[in-house]
């Protein structure tokens, strides 16, 4: 910065700043806010989501390609045949399984690896830390753990996290029981990734969790030289035994952000709007004090200063004010997502993966990408007003006349209807289909945006027919007609504050909408799906690639239990279809599913499934259909562990578990399709006199391993995990509003600011503070009462929008479009209280303004 | 009449020196003089034994002219006596670690390569006991036909070196060294192996080196050694060399070196004709000293390497020196799996300055303890 500009800027910026601190503290805190939001969000959901890929790499450095099961586990009978296909290269295989157990009151993650087959992994010579044994005493462990001792190896943080120490005793429970370990050595600082880790000998851990016939995944690590470029994996996938695939970390990691793509991409969206409101809140603030400066902008311009220059000004301080902002918005985003990645990271959980580890809260990128967000947004919003200054010539800035922003955008309805045509054409483009089969709904966001845009112009032609509207109905109202007078010709500054107000509401209104509809559809869907009295599941199974299960002597003992009178049980794994991740389900239905939501029923509802023939009869959900195109009367073919399971779809449900797609078949196929017949839930119906909780304590007392729950509990589990999801939306919601109606203030002080000269004639004639307070009111509170409105009636587009095209396209659900009007009418009066409480402070203030200052 | 014999048989001293227990005092088997073995199935495992190797070494010249050294080696060793062992086909097991080497020198580009494997006996890892068929990883050294003397096939890699797919035909049935069938390495009885020997084998294959296929015909050596223990106490390790000479024989010598540096009593040299008949040397009957010493950066082992070795020669009768020259003084393994530094290089071997016989020479011992060869 040169001399000159350095002290233009002390006098022209510094200058206001040191004088009202305060006002512009808060400014600085508002973009923070916008910034902190952003990065706050993205960081704790990175953090969550990292977790997918701790165990990766707490085995050195990860590796570069894994072969997995399309459907459940892979057979150890199958793991020459792996080998074979990697023929001449040489490669270490690595194969491990993994599983939840109980420690104390929680889970924790036990994986089984070779603890001898580990140490020929290329990195393990290193000094770096590696699981190779350094002393003899290590060594020793590592024999005990080959001979079959009970002998772990745990992370550092799950040493600190479960204070414990080489040499501990510990006791682990899974389905086959629980089983004494002890602590046999602590991995070195270097592997540790923040999350708690128990390794096992795999073939203790098999036996120990019941799994002596399978493994989970085997991780390839090529030895040097040796090239695993796309036309070696081509060619080893082609080798590899039917069912079995050969993935990349990215690919992997594309799959684990596949499950929770629909999670990321809604905070990703509401995260950037929590940006796109604080841009908007500083054009009101910098818009505000071009307002306040006129004067000095005019003294300035006399003195010979050029616009360019003045433009430059203003341009360095909302340069300075996205830079004081952006950082504020830094600190404030990074304990942000300290405090929320727990919640995150839970909900992550309690959706997609059970256990799921924190990964590293701090990214460069993220912060990085922030600060720029943060900067950009506010020369962004900077650039209007100081055009505004910098084109408005001496005379008029010192004769203080009313100014309005040119805005051209909001005064051609000709855009409104542009906007409204080209959301239109968006909604009926498909969605994009990202790697790893994420649908992502970008046309369905343009058209909503094209929606809400148009709309927004759209309403700028209200407030003079509302104002007259109002005006009528109290004519003797003096400082309502005064406030209708300002509305009947409606100031750039008016609309821009209307259009934010509206799109605000409009967004909030539309979210509104698609929860409320989201769970009036699910509430209904869980009729169906709750009906027993019951329902059982191993401890630590929350999702269908979860590996515990109910051991199958438990069912048959559930089964026969004198209190039962009927049961209905399912098998559920995680697959893979055509390349994407999808569940099989083996269903027991003991009893009509009548309540379920079904899309395409078949004649003789559920009973198909016990149907024989040719092909396997087999029901899809919703989610499936959308996915993968295929509906009834088609066929579905799916390959594990070289057996075919080939179906014939019969029928198409609602399903709102799971978006990746479910394949339902009968129990009894599915079991004999993996080779396993291990349930994943079962409810049990109860005769007609039992005591649901007294049952179920027994049952609980009965099977420590099980989680045991009634009808209600489960109810009351799922709508908390249903708000824990959109706990995020409604603040993000909240935030938005707020920072609209804090837009309208601003926006009311600016008009009253610019109407100085009208405001020293009504104080002349006599109007006091309350009479300016009332004017303010009215006009806000119409500017409120439009906005408002209109944005409820936008939400409605929005909504529809939202659940018939977005919601579609990404999730592949239809929910039941439902308004909850109680919200929105509350919803609208908290709007107008708001702009009319607005309205009165901005006249307060103005009723302050020195006289000096009114010429 | 029969107090009379037992009486006599007391007095006896060498029935009293001949009495070798069945087992280890922890539980394994030890080779019994007399022992009877059949082949083919003996050339597969013998999990009652605690230590098993079967050793290639052989010298190749490739389509291009180059000359090549090679290894191939797999290890096995019980980590429970016989009776313990509870394996039955499972995937991951517990009773055998199986351990593989591989070593490749490329004489004209003046390049080593070596891997060294380990694994638990399994899928990934394992050796037949009814007839030669070993695996560990992609590596396999495999007999094709059902014969005592059959075709065997490998295939290894080396690192980041070449790749060799073998064929391996005796071109001599195999030898059994030792007395009686059972070759003693020291004065506790139980420090004694079966070794059986395929001296020369025609080699004939493929290999790969960087990319490029090249064919390959050369001369191999096989060793199938089993004991429970192959040091005594007071032992420090050994100088083993195997010598195909250019007039159809061979040479398979080892020193015993004990603690002190001398050559042990039990060190033994054999010659072996043309037909595949044996001549024992006793260690007083030849000498073997290293004219220099090399000493790995890696390990940092000084190896005594560039040998002479003088003996009689049985078939002219004459006294022989023989130089055993390295092609290479870095051919160490590292031992970063076994914990067991090694060196063992493919040699030239010339009598008075003429080439007369290639060979491969094996030093342990000289960089690190041999405790897991000892037997405890």
């Amino acid at each position: 910065m040169t001399g000159g500009a350095a002290l233009f800027w002390r006098y022209f910026t510094l200058r206001h700043w040191r004088r009202s601190p305060g006002s512009h503290a808060v400014l600085v805190v508002l973009l923070g806010v916008g910034v902190a939001a952003f990065l706050g969000i993205r960081l704790a959901n990175r953090s969550a989501t990292a977790g997918f890929e701790v165990f990766t790499e707490t085995l050195g450095a990860g590796a570069p390609v894994t072969v997995e099961s399309a459907a459940g586990a892979i057979p150890v009978d199958q793991l020459r045949g792996i080998r074979a296909a990697f023929g001449v290269r040489s490669v270490v295989l690595l194969p491990s399984v993994q599983t939840s157990v109980r420690l104390g009151d929680g889970s924790v993650d036990l994986v089984g690896i070779d603890v001898v087959a580990v140490r020929n992994l290329p990195e393990a010579a290193g000094d770096d830390g590696s699981l190779v044994p350094r002393t003899d005493a290590e060594s020793a462990v590592f024999q005990d753990a080959l001979r079959g001792e009970p002998v772990l190896l745990i992370s550092p943080t799950a040493a600190r996290r479960f204070g414990l120490s080489v040499g501990d005793a510990l006791t682990l429970g899974s389905d086959s029981g629980a089983f004494a370990w002890r602590v046999g050595f602590i991995l070195p600082e270097a592997l540790d990734r923040g999350a708690a880790i128990f390794l096992g000998d795999l073939r203790t851990v098999q036996e120990r969790t019941g799994r002596e016939k399978s493994v989970d995944r085997v991780d390839v690590f090529p030895m040097p030289g040796v090239d695993m470029g796309e036309s070696v994996r081509t060619a080893v996938q082609a080798a590899l035994p039917p069912g079995l695939l050969l993935s990349t970390p990215g690919e992997r990691q594309s799959v684990s952000q596949t499950l929770s793509a629909a999670f990321r991409m809604n905070l990703s969206a509401l995260s950037l709007l929590a940006l796109l409101v604080s841009l908007y809140l500083i054009l009101q603030s910098l818009d505000a004090a071009v307002v306040r400066r006129r004067e000095e902008i005019a003294v300035l311009r006399s003195l010979g200063v050029r616009a360019e220059q003045i433009k430059a000004a203003w341009m360095l301080e909302a340069l300075t004010l996205g830079i004081a902002g952006s950082a504020v918005g830094i600190l404030m985003g990074v304990l942000l997502a300290r405090v929320s990645v727990g919640a995150v990271t839970e909900t992550l959980g309690n959706l997609y993966v059970q256990g799921l580890s924190r990964g590293a809260l701090w990214s460069g990128r993220e912060v990085l990408t922030a600060f720029g967000l943060g900067v950009g947004a506010s020369l962004l919003a900077g650039w209007l007003p100081a055009r505004d200054a910098a084109m408005t010539p001496p005379a008029q800035s010192l004769g203080r006349g009313g100014r309005s922003l040119p805005i051209q955008l909001l005064d051609h309805p000709l855009y409104a209807v542009l906007a409204l045509g080209v959301g239109a054409v968006f909604l009926r483009f498909p969605p994009l289909v990202l790697a790893g089969g994420v649908r992502f709904p970008l046309f369905g966001y343009l058209g909503a945006t094209a929606f809400a845009v148009g709309m927004s112009i759209l309403v700028c032609l209200l407030p003079p027919r509302v104002a007259k509207g109002v005006q009528n109905l109290r004519r003797e109202d003096a400082m309502l007609r005064l406030a209708a007078s300002q509305l009947r010709r409606l100031s750039g500054r008016h609309k821009l504050a209307l259009a934010g107000l509206m799109i605000a509401t409009a967004m909030a209104g539309g979210i509104s909408l698609l929860v409320h509809s989201f769970r009036g559809t699910v509430t209904q869907w869980l009729d169906g799906q709750l009906e027993a009295d019951l329902f059982i599941s191993a401890r630590g199974f929350q999702h269908p690639g979860s590996p515990v299960r109910i051991p199958t002597e438990s069912r048959d003992l559930l089964l026969r239990h004198a209190s039962v009178a009927d049961a209905e049980y399912a098998l559920m794994q995680r697959i893979r279809y055509q390349d994407q991740s999808a569940v099989l389900v083996g269903l027991s239905a003991r009893r009509e599913g009548s309540e379920r939501i079904w899309l395409h029923r078949p004649a003789d509802g559920l009973a198909v499934l016990r149907e024989r023939g040719e092909r396997v009869p087999v029901l899809v959900s919703e989610p499936w259909l959308r996915r993968f195109g295929t509906g009834v009367g088609d066929v579905v073919r799916i390959e594990a562990g070289g057996r075919t399971l080939e179906g014939i779809i019969r029928g198409v449900f609602a399903d709102y578990a799971n978006e990746h797609g479910s394949v339902v078949a009968d129990a009894g196929v599915v079991a004999a399709f993996l080779g396993e017949d291990r349930t994943a839930t079962l409810g049990l119906f109860l005769r007609n006199d039992e005591d649901v909780r007294a049952v179920r304590d027994e049952l609980q007392t009965a099977f420590p391993a099980l989680n045991v729950r009634d009808q209600r509990a489960l109810r009351e589990e799922v709508f908390t995990i249903f708000q824990q999801t959109f706990s995020v939306t409604a603040a993000l919601k909240f935030i938005g509003v707020a920072v609209a109606v804090a837009g309208l203030l601003l926006s009311q002080i600016s008009l009253f600011l610019e109407r100085r000269s009208e405001l020293r004639v009504l104080k002349e004639l006599g109007c006091g503070r309350r009479e300016l307070m009332a004017a303010g009111a009215w006009e806000s509170g119409i500017l409120a009462l439009t906005g408002g409105t209109s944005g409820l009636l936008t939400s409605l587009g929005l909504g529809w929008i939202l659940i018939y095209v977005i919601n579609r396209q990404a999730f592949g659900w239809t929910l039941r479009y439902a308004v909850p009007l109680g919200s929105f009418l509350a919803f609208l009066i908290a709007i107008v209280f708001a702009g009319a409480l607005a309205g009165g402070i901005s006249g307060h203030k103005a009723a302050s303004l020195p006289v000096e200052n009114e010429e | 009449m029969k107090i009379t014999v037992i009486v006599l048989l007391l007095l006896c001293p060498w029935a009293r020196a001949e009495t070798v227990p069945p087992f280890t005092p922890d539980g394994f088997r030890v080779p019994q003089p007399g022992q009877v073995l059949d082949f083919p199935r003996n050339h597969g495992s013998h999990p009652d034994f605690r230590l098993e190797w079967w050793y290639v070494t052989g010298h190749l010249t490739d389509d291009q002219g180059a000359s090549h050294g090679f290894q191939l080696t797999f290890f096995r060793n019980a980590l429970r006596p016989f009776p313990e062992q509870q394996d039955d086909g499972e995937a991951f097991g517990r009773d055998q670690l199986h351990m593989a080497h591989s070593a490749w020198v490329e004489v004209d580009a003046d390049r080593f390569h070596s891997e060294e494997r380990l694994a638990r006996g399994g899928w990934d890892a394992g050796a037949s006991v009814t007839g030669l068929n070993l695996f560990q990883g992609n590596w396999r050294l495999a007999a094709r036909t059902g014969d005592a003397n059959p075709v065997m096939d490998a295939f290894f890699t080396v690192d980041t070196g070449p790749r060799a797919l073998l064929t391996l035909e005796p071109e001599k049935p195999f030898v059994r060294f030792g007395e009686n069938g059972v070759e003693r390495k020291g004065k506790d009885p139980t420090a004694a192996s079966l070794y059986i020997t395929w001296p020369r084998l025609k080699v004939t294959g493929l290999i790969e080196i960087e990319g490029q296929p090249r064919r390959v015909l050369g001369t191999a050596w096989m060793d199938h050694e089993i004991s429970s223990s192959q040091l005594e106490a007071g032992q420090a390790g050994w100088d083993w060399a195997s010598i195909h000479l250019d007039d159809g024989r061979e040479i398979m010598m080892y020193i015993l070196r004990r603690d002190d540096g001398s050559k042990d009593p039990y060190s033994v040299l054999y010659w072996i004709d043309r037909e595949g008949g044996l001549t024992l040397v006793r260690p007083a009957d030849f000498r073997w000293r290293a004219a220099r010493t090399w000493t790995s950066p890696a390990s940092g082992g000084t190896y005594p390497i560039d040998w002479l070795l003088a003996v009689r020669d049985p078939e002219s009768g004459e006294a022989v020196r023989l130089r055993v020259r390295p092609l290479r003084d870095a051919q160490e393994h590292s031992g970063a799996l076994s914990g067991i530094p090694y060196w063992e290089g493919a040699c030239v071997v010339e009598r008075d300055g003429r080439v007369v016989g290639r060979a491969y020479v094996e030093l342990t011992g000289y960089a690190k303890a041999l405790e897991a060869v000892r037997g405890r």
